[in-house]
């Protein structure tokens, strides 16, 4: 007979408990806000820790997003003109910078936090896949850090980390839920720490590399070539200034990126994003034995089953970039069709934080829940890569904007091919080049008719290069790897409230990716990735928090919040035209 | 005998919808994913084509098999939205007009209205839901395994000359009256199924049908288009 497991009140475990967050202005982070305010009104207050934006203080960047992002609708509709009080009543924003000690907060503030703190709930991180290492290394290792030191010296804070099942690097097969020390996929002898080490040496060599006096006499040599090749004037020394530093940045970022994926590679995670937070992890199973601490890996987060609103989706490193090349006329995709492919919506994941902030809050907490669908409720690379194609082509034949979309594009159909495919982008790279070179071969006369052709052939091998370089990221994600992510850790307190429910086995993915997932990409993810500003909410009564109390508030009140950068990958901006 | 226990049987191909089974196969085939397995899938198709041509009026449970033996390996998704689409685009045009107004007359009597298909239930859901006096359908099934079809089709195959013992026993299972019955077919496979009723009809009927059923002195109705 099955044991009964027992059920975990998730409102009353954290009635009355003092709950803090980092990273709330990310896609996550902004759902489990928007879900807690909805759904647990007697917690006794949510601190939003947020840093100052281009002169935005925290709290005015708050309140911007409370009233524009579609995550807070449902609050919005619920309690309309009562919503500022309560938000006011239960949400504290917290001004402060991961990186630095205490987390940049004032003393007071800090005092007060170690005596109330129950759970500390850290969202914050850097998610791109190929980040440079610095910034990787300071937003997913050292302030993961920070934090931890911050929850240790509380008196009865516990920490939930989030992480990403993906940390797991290139393995085949089952992988448990399980927090293992200096944990590396090669398998070699490992130490996190040194490894932590090593890399920040390597940055710095980098950086001091970058800036000696040879890199700069190269950079100065390259922008003249440029400038010359262009025909532009090789004397104005303000502008080649500001070229060669900008020149300089790039190489060092660049190098940076490239360290990050080596370095990652070599020890066998897919990116520099999993290898820099499978070491914060590695880092954090050293206090375990200290601390309470949590860790909650999703899969691959992608658009709302059915909260705030069926479809919401604002990620751009799920399947966003994947499914928008599949509907260009690019088809040869490398993947195994049999391989897990992942993906959990938002708020399942929300649920999943909720239940297991509510079992720190409650001291019933599991070392690592993992939130994903491979083990519950499986679709597979092939199924998934089909059913986007089928979107794609009830779009172009419902929305065509031309008659070739409605004909030709909407039965263009991507493929699963393999990684040598004749077809495959690095040939037909090859092909344009050969194509290239034989232009050059052609009379001057003749080479001058067709300049905007070869133009275009440029703009294409531009488009194809991008193409290339995505697939090559997503590789170990769709070819080289078969996870199945173990998800048992939830079901050991299954929460009493309904509400809470962490059910991946309610989604049928025919009508996930066809009717909710697919045209929320459309929707919220396409237009990030095509450098247009997202739609915002307009709510009816905008939220407004008390006058501004801080020097840095008071400095800059009134300041335009530009809260995200809108071109998001811009080097995908075009090819679906392509 | 009172009229709420007699039933309609009506086949769909042909006194329904002015399109076959094979129109559907096509549109699956024509559609699969890239363009080498669409000729292979349309070619294979092709090559069915004789033997409906020698078997169409007769009995078309090997045709039909053969011919969905083309949608083999093609995903359940792809032909879910692929049935969605022929129904929206293809046969929602094809409704005969005549045909559906024999099914709601059927329904003002009070009978119950059995449409019998050779085609997919992919197909034949939609059109039955778009009709809305439907109380019941039988049609062929694709066999799925993980998610692809098999090209196999689940017994009872329709399409031969079961139809009438299938009439029989449902009738039977339902407490129907058959004597009291009434069905309206169009092809030669469906004579039995015709015999079988109470009062039959041809429809559209092709050449055997048309032959028998002037033999049989069972009335004849023509308006396919």
């Amino acid at each position: 007979m099955s044991e009964r497991v027992p059920a975990l009140s998730v409102r009353d475990s954290l009635a009355g408990r003092h709950v803090l967050l980092t990273g709330g202005s990310g896609f996550l982070g902004k759902v489990w806000l928007s879900l807690m305010l909805a759904e647990v009104p007697d917690v006794a207050k949510i601190y939003v820790f947020l840093r100052p934006k281009a002169l935005v203080p925290a709290r005015q960047r708050f309140e911007k997003m409370l009233n524009t992002s579609p995550a807070f609708r449902p609050l919005h509709e619920r309690f309309g003109a009562r919503l500022s009080a309560h938000v006011a009543e239960r949400v504290e924003v917290l001004e402060g910078e991961l990186s630095l000690p205490d987390l940049g907060l004032p003393a007071d503030v800090v005092q007060r936090l170690r005596r109330d703190l129950h759970v500390f709930v850290h969202c914050a991180g850097l998610v791109d896949f190929n980040p440079d290492l610095r910034k990787a290394m300071d937003s997913n290792v050292s302030a993961t850090m920070r934090v931890a030191d911050f929850v240790e010296r509380c008196e009865h804070a516990s920490l939930l980390h989030i992480s990403t099942c993906y940390v797991a690097g290139s393995r085949y097969g089952e992988i448990p839920e399980t927090l293992v020390r200096d944990y590396v996929p090669s398998g070699e002898r490992f130490d996190a720490e040194a490894e932590v080490a090593e890399a920040h040496a390597d940055v710095q060599a980098l950086v001091h590399r970058h800036e000696a006096e040879d890199e700069r006499a190269r950079a100065r040599q390259d922008v003249l070539d440029e400038l010359r090749v262009h025909g532009r004037s090789e004397h104005n020394a303000k502008l080649i200034e500001t070229l060669v530093r900008k020149r300089r940045r790039e190489r060092l970022r660049e190098a940076l990126v490239d360290e990050g994926m080596v370095r990652a590679r070599r020890l066998g995670w897919p990116n520099t994003y999993t290898y820099t937070k499978s070491l914060a992890e590695s880092l954090l199973a050293k206090r375990a034995s200290r601390m309470r601490i949590s860790v909650l890996r999703p899969s691959i987060v992608e658009s709302a089953f059915d909260f705030p609103f069926p479809g919401w989706n604002e990620s751009f490193n799920g399947s966003a970039p994947l499914a928008y090349i599949m509907g260009s006329w690019f088809r040869n995709v490398p993947a195994k069709p049999d391989a897990p492919f992942d993906v959990i919506p938002v708020d399942m994941v929300c649920r999943a934080m909720v239940i297991a902030t509510a079992a720190l809050a409650a001291g019933r907490e599991r070392p690592v829940y993992h939130v994903g669908s491979s083990h519950r409720n499986r679709c597979s690379v092939g199924r998934a890569a089909e059913l986007i194609v089928l979107s794609h082509r009830r779009h172009f034949r419902e929305r065509h904007r031309t008659r070739a979309e409605q004909l030709i594009k909407s039965r263009w159909d991507a493929v699963l091919v393999e990684p040598d495919n004749l077809f495959r982008v690095q040939n037909s790279r090859a092909l344009l080049r050969r194509a290239q070179e034989a232009f050059e071969l052609l009379p001057d006369k003749l080479r001058a008719k067709l300049d905007g052709f070869i133009e275009r052939t440029n703009e294409i091998d531009d488009r194809m290069a991008q193409i290339q370089k995505l697939v090559e990221l997503y590789l170990p994600f769709m070819y080289e790897s078969y996870y199945v992510f173990e998800s048992r850790a939830l079901q050991t307190h299954p929460p009493l409230e309904p509400v809470f429910a962490f059910e991946p086995e309610r989604i049928d993915w025919r009508k996930y990716w066809l009717d909710v997932h697919m045209p929320g990409l459309r929707r919220w993810a396409f237009p990030l990735i095509d450098g247009k500003r997202p739609e915002r909410y307009r709510s009816e009564h905008p939220v407004r928090f008390a006058q501004p109390t801080t020097a840095s508030e008071r400095a800059s009140h009134g300041a335009q919040d530009d809260e995200r950068s809108v071109s998001v990958l811009p080097m995908l901006a075009s090819a679906s035209e392509g | 005998m009172n009229q709420a226990s007699a039933v309609v049987f009506v086949r769909a191909e042909g006194v329904l919808i002015a399109r076959g089974a094979v129109s559907a196969a096509t549109y699956f085939a024509a559609n699969a994913a890239g363009f080498k397995e669409r000729a292979f899938r349309l070619g294979q198709l092709a090559l069915t084509a004789p033997v409906y041509s020698v078997l169409g009026q007769s009995d078309r449970v090997l045709a039909n098999r053969l011919a969905y033996m083309a949608l083999r390996n093609m995903s359940e998704d792809r032909l879910a939205e692929l049935a969605d689409e022929y129904f929206a685009n293809v046969l929602k045009e094809r409704v005969l007009e005549a045909g559906v107004e024999l099914l709601r007359r059927a329904r003002r009597e009070g009978k119950r209205v059995v449409v019998i298909a050779d085609s997919l239930a992919l197909v034949i859901e939609p059109l039955c839901a778009h009709l809305r006096c439907v109380d019941d359908y039988v049609c062929n099934r694709l066999e799925m395994r993980d998610g692809l079809a098999t090209g196999r089709l689940i017994e009872p195959v329709i399409g031969g000359h079961d139809t009438g013992r299938w009439a029989s026993d449902y009738a039977a299972e339902h407490a129907l009256d058959l004597a009291g019955s009434v069905a309206y077919a169009s092809h030669g496979p469906d004579l039995l199924l015709l015999a079988a009723v109470g009062s039959p009809c041809a429809v559209n009927p092709d050449y055997t049908l048309r032959r028998a059923a002037r033999d049989a002195r069972w009335p004849i109705v023509d308006y396919h288009v």
